[in-house]
Formats: structure tokens, C-alpha cells, sequence
């Protein structure tokens, strides 16, 4: 994984080595306001926000590119597993805040083993972990709470008890990497359940409250940099603030 | 012109000199992206949050709306701040790409730390009977504009007649212009597809010998411009291709074999904003163009060099 600083504007070179290239978030086509006409339409790639331009190698000579950067606004993308709360019930389902510009609709029924008989019946605050099933600029995301495959819940639903918290995007992002060593670090010390949705929300539930604060000023922490992601440097301070 | 030989300024910086620059980002713990900027004293500090959700009556349906709203540093917002509006709101919708977050809100709120020149040139006799400002003649040489000036006779020249005096200074407006554009790198959710940077050039007459002849300076201070002939401030837009944005629906097959030379990188720029005051001629303004090309591309290599710092300081892993 390469990394240079990109600001908007600054033109991506694209690899010439692979055979396709997929173009991440971060980036977008432009194309030159003085037609040359030997140039044809071939556009450019330029970045369209702050932070590293980075690059994965795919399979089959692919490769992605994107621009990491950081931001603390969600904005809605399919198959995102997500935290939201749920803020108003209406007679199909319920209104649910993702922290994004529109609030999300759950369905009554996307829920494990629901009928038309039987619906979930979850209050106002409610805290639910979903899947977005639908998102487009011009309309209001959709969130599911099932897996459609297999109908089963998948650890979705309804999240009981515990602690939410909020913190940038990338950090949730690097939650989910298996290889970012935080949440093994975490666990080595602490016993803990943990939800981590891409909408810049993480819940997590521990046996008592101490354990709670803990878990919850490390992960700020990380979050703003004034503890490293690494493993003893996360146990130093689960050690100290559990003193 | 732009380039008068080893004469200083008051704060002894060449004439090609800009103030120590303030850069930093991520400052405001509760907006979506933050950034501040500084020509030394002179600061901003902007907050860019959103996409939000927009009232009814301000959506619209195939962009977001951008609202700016600026805050002075004393008093409530009159006439120049919504000046200073006036020209963020000039700027921004043209670099950004609004039109990926429809019926949503932008929200760009410019706080002042510098006053505007109302109250810190009120030394220079700002609340006079007006009669001061109005010269008697502008094109008599030599006779009004030695330099130094007193500070005891009015300094304002002529041109301060004919603009609001409560208005922000240039160097100010730049300022305001570079934190919002901070404010919205460090918000990380909008696209945007180039960016505006600006400065403040002023034009100082200076006696060499019998000459009395216009010295350009970049980054003037509140002193520099109130006793200035003429002032201008410029933004320049930095980014490949600028101006002819494909719309949105961007193909998704892109060429591979496209090569793209990094060193041309910072070569295009283009100029999105100009105000300008006062009295100048062609060759003044072509001057100032010039310069502010010079300190804007300056003011571009700090900010990289600075975001990149604090962006590899929270880098994790």
C-alpha cells in the first residue's frame, strides 16, 4: 500500500501496469476544457478530497485505487452495515437516524421471522444494527435488519444495553479490518461485545461500567491519535484507566 | 515594479513577502471539518459541516444547498460581512460538486479573528467628518503621499469615498476565503474539484529620489493597506482541468493506459475571484495578477506541506 497526499484537483496517475483499474472514493473523471483533438475524449482522473492517494492489488491484474481521508459526515452506500436510531414508527416501519443527510426507512418487515402478523415493535431510541439495502443520491437510504439470503438476522436487530459511541469514518473502517490490531488489543484485556457501523458509530457492551469508560476513552483516543494503535500502547492505557 | 529592489517593509519583509501562515485543520471538535488560516495576525476560522438535512423551503432537488454564513469579530453581522458572504458565495458553488448530495445542506460558517477595519484603523481618524477623505486631487504627484506618512493627517486617500468604510480588509477576506477552503478539505464528504486559494496585494506609493512611484507588496497589514493608492485580492482555483467538469454521470471505463506526469500537477490554475480598490492602472493590475499567482502557488505548497504533516501524525497504521 503506497502513499502520497492528494488535495482536490491534484491528478491521479493511474497504474499502466494493470489490466483493469477500479476507481474508489476520492475520485472522480475530468475531463480537459481545451479539447485538443488529437487527445479524443480520454479523461482525467483528479482527486476530489484531502488524504492518501492509496492502492490495492485485486486479483486478475486489477487494481483499486481511492483517497483515504477523513470525515466524520456518513454518507449513505449499499451494503454498508450501519448503527442507527430509530426516531419515529409509522405504520409500515420505522424512521431511522444514520447520522446522514436523510434519515433512513426500515421496513417492518425486514426483520428475522417477521409476518405481517408479527412485527418487531421496538420503541423510539431504540439503537438497531442494519445492513443499507438501498442507497441513491435522489432518494432515502434503506436499511434492512436480515440478512436477504438467508433471512436469517446475522447479528442484526436490535442492540440491548451497552455503550454507542461516536468517531470518524476511518476509524471504522480500520474496525473492520481484521489485521488492525485495536480490538484484539482490546480483547486480550477486556471481555467485550462489539458492533462497528460504517456510519462513524461503534456500540460495545462489557460486563461492568469501569470496564465500559475504558473501552470507551481508548477507542477515543485512538480516534484522536493521543494513544497509538498498537498493542501494547492500547494495553498500557486499558491498564490504566481500568486502575 | 513588483520586485523594488532591497527596500523593507515596516516588519522588514520584502516586498514579495506574506506574514508567517496560520494553517491548521480539524481544530472544532463538533463540526463535520474545520480549518484555520492566518496571514500572521490577521485569521479565520471557518467550520464546513454536512451533508445535513435541509428545511423544506431551502431544498433543492437536484443539489445541495450551500449556506455561508459569516460572524465578525465584535458586533453582528452587517454589511460586510454579507460582503464577505458575497463573495465565498461567488467562490465555492463553482469548485464544489453540489451536485452529489441533492436536497441536502452545506453549511460553511466563517468566523473572524481579526476586526474588521472600522475598528482597528479608528487610529487613522476613520470617524472624521467625511469631508477628511474627500481630496482635493488625487493625480497631484509627490505632494500627499510622502512615505512614511504622518500618522496625524488623513491617511485614507480619496477611493475610501466611494466603498464602505466598515468593510473587512483585503488581507482579511483572503484569509476567511483560505479557512473555508480548509474547512472543507478537513470535512472530507464533499467533492471538490479544485481549490481556491486568494490573496491580498496592495499598492504603496514610495518616494526614490524624485520618483514617486508604486511599490507592489503582497500580504499588506491593516497599516499597509489603509495607506495604500490601491488594493487588490485575488483567489485562484488550483486543480487538473479546471472549469469543465464532467457532469456527474462520469464514465465508468476509463481508459488504463492514460498517463498522467506528475509535474504538471500545479501548473493549472485559474482566477475565480478579483476585488480591487482604489486607483490603478493596467500596468498595476497586470502586476498584482502576477504576483498573486506567485504567492498563491506559495500559499498552495504550505498548505500541502502542513496537511501533510497532520494528516501523517493521525495516520493509523
Amino acid at each position: 500500500m503506497s502513499s502520497t497526499l492528494v488535495l482536490p484537483g491534484d491528478s491521479i496517475p493511474l497504474p499502466s501496469s494493470s489490466k483493469s483499474v477500479i476507481l474508489g472514493p476520492g475520485i472522480a473523471a475530468s475531463s480537459s476544457r481545451i479539447q485538443a483533438p488529437h487527445m479524443g475524449t480520454t479523461p482525467t482522473c483528479i482527486s476530489t478530497r484531502l488524504g492518501l492517494l492509496s492502492s490495492l492489488k485485486g486479483k486478475e491484474k486489477s487494481e483499486q485505487v481511492w483517497v483515504e481521508g477523513s470525515s466524520k459526515r456518513y454518507i449513505p452506500a449499499q451494503k454498508d452495515m450501519v448503527l442507527g436510531t430509530i426516531i419515529a414508527k409509522h405504520a409500515e416501519g420505522f424512521r431511522v437516524d444514520l447520522g446522514s443527510a436523510h434519515m433512513a426507512s426500515l421496513e417492518g418487515l425486514a426483520f428475522e421471522g417477521a409476518t405481517k402478523r408479527s412485527k418487531p415493535n421496538l420503541k423510539v431510541g431504540t439503537l438497531v444494527y442494519a445492513r443499507v439495502s438501498l442507497a441513491n443520491r435522489d432518494m432515502e437510504p434503506e436499511i434492512e435488519c436480515f440478512d436477504p439470503n438467508t433471512g436469517k438476522a446475522e447479528g442484526f436487530g436490535e442492540l440491548k444495553g451497552g455503550l454507542m459511541l461516536t468517531c470518524s469514518l476511518q476509524l471504522c473502517r480500520h474496525l473492520l479490518n481484521p489485521n488492525f490490531p485495536l480490538l484484539p488489543a482490546l480483547a486480550a484485556s477486556v471481555p467485550f461485545e462489539i458492533a462497528v457501523g460504517l456510519n462513524g458509530r461503534v456500540w460495545f457492551k462489557t460486563e461492568t461500567v469501569s470496564e465500559s469508560i475504558a473501552v470507551k476513552r481508548v477507542i477515543e483516543g485512538v480516534d484522536s491519535g493521543e494513544i497509538k494503535a498498537e498493542k501494547k500502547d492500547v494495553e498500557n492505557a486499558v491498564k490504566e484507566y481500568l486502575a | 515594479m513588483s520586485n523594488a529592489g532591497p527596500s523593507r517593509r515596516y516588519d522588514g519583509r520584502r516586498s514579495d513577502e506574506m506574514r508567517p501562515l496560520v494553517i491548521s485543520i480539524g481544530e472544532l471538535d463538533r463540526a463535520d471539518g474545520s480549518g484555520r488560516f492566518g496571514f500572521g495576525s490577521t485569521a479565520a476560522l471557518a467550520s464546513c459541516s454536512g451533508p445535513l438535512e435541509v428545511r423544506l423551503n431551502k431544498e433543492l432537488p437536484t443539489k445541495a444547498t450551500l449556506e455561508i454564513s459569516h460572524r465578525p469579530l465584535e458586533g453582528v453581522g452587517a454589511t460586510p460581512s454579507r460582503a464577505l458572504i458575497t463573495t465565498l458565495e461567488s467562490i465555492y458553488p463553482s469548485v464544489l460538486k453540489l451536485s452529489s448530495h441533492p436536497r441536502s445542506l452545506i453549511q460553511i460558517i466563517v468566523q473572524s479573528l481579526s476586526s474588521s477595519s472600522t475598528s482597528s484603523t479608528s487610529s487613522f481618524n476613520t470617524y472624521n467628518t467625511p469631508s477628511v477623505y474627500i481630496d482635493t486631487d488625487a493625480s497631484e504627484e509627490g505632494e500627499p503621499n510622502t512615505w512614511p506618512k504622518p500618522k496625524n493627517q488623513s491617511s485614507f486617500p480619496l477611493e475610501e469615498v466611494s466603498s464602505p468604510i466598515a468593510s473587512y480588509t483585503f488581507a482579511s477576506r483572503s484569509a476567511s476565503i483560505n479557512a473555508s477552503t480548509l474547512a472543507i478539505l478537513s470535512n472530507g464528504s464533499i467533492p471538490m474539484t479544485s481549490l481556491p486559494i486568494s490573496i491580498s496585494v496592495a499598492c504603496i506609493d514610495s518616494t526614490q529620489g524624485q520618483q514617486v512611484k508604486g511599490d507592489l507588496i503582497v500580504d499588506p497589514t491593516v497599516e499597509e493597506e489603509s495607506r495604500a493608492k490601491s488594493r487588490f485580492a485575488f483567489a485562484w482555483a488550483f486543480g487538473k482541468n479546471i472549469s469543465m467538469i464532467k457532469k456527474d454521470d462520469k464514465d465508468s471505463d476509463v481508459d488504463v493506459k492514460m498517463e498522467l506526469d506528475q509535474n504538471d500537477r500545479e501548473d493549472e490554475m485559474e482566477l475565480i475571484w478579483v476585488e480591487s480598490e482604489g486607483k490603478f492602472n493596467k500596468e498595476t493590475f497586470s502586476d498584482a495578477l502576477e504576483l498573486s499567482k506567485i504567492a498563491c502557488r506559495t500559499i498552495l505548497s504550505e498548505i500541502r506541506e502542513k496537511l501533510g504533516q497532520e494528516l501523517e501524525s493521525k495516520t493509523l497504521q
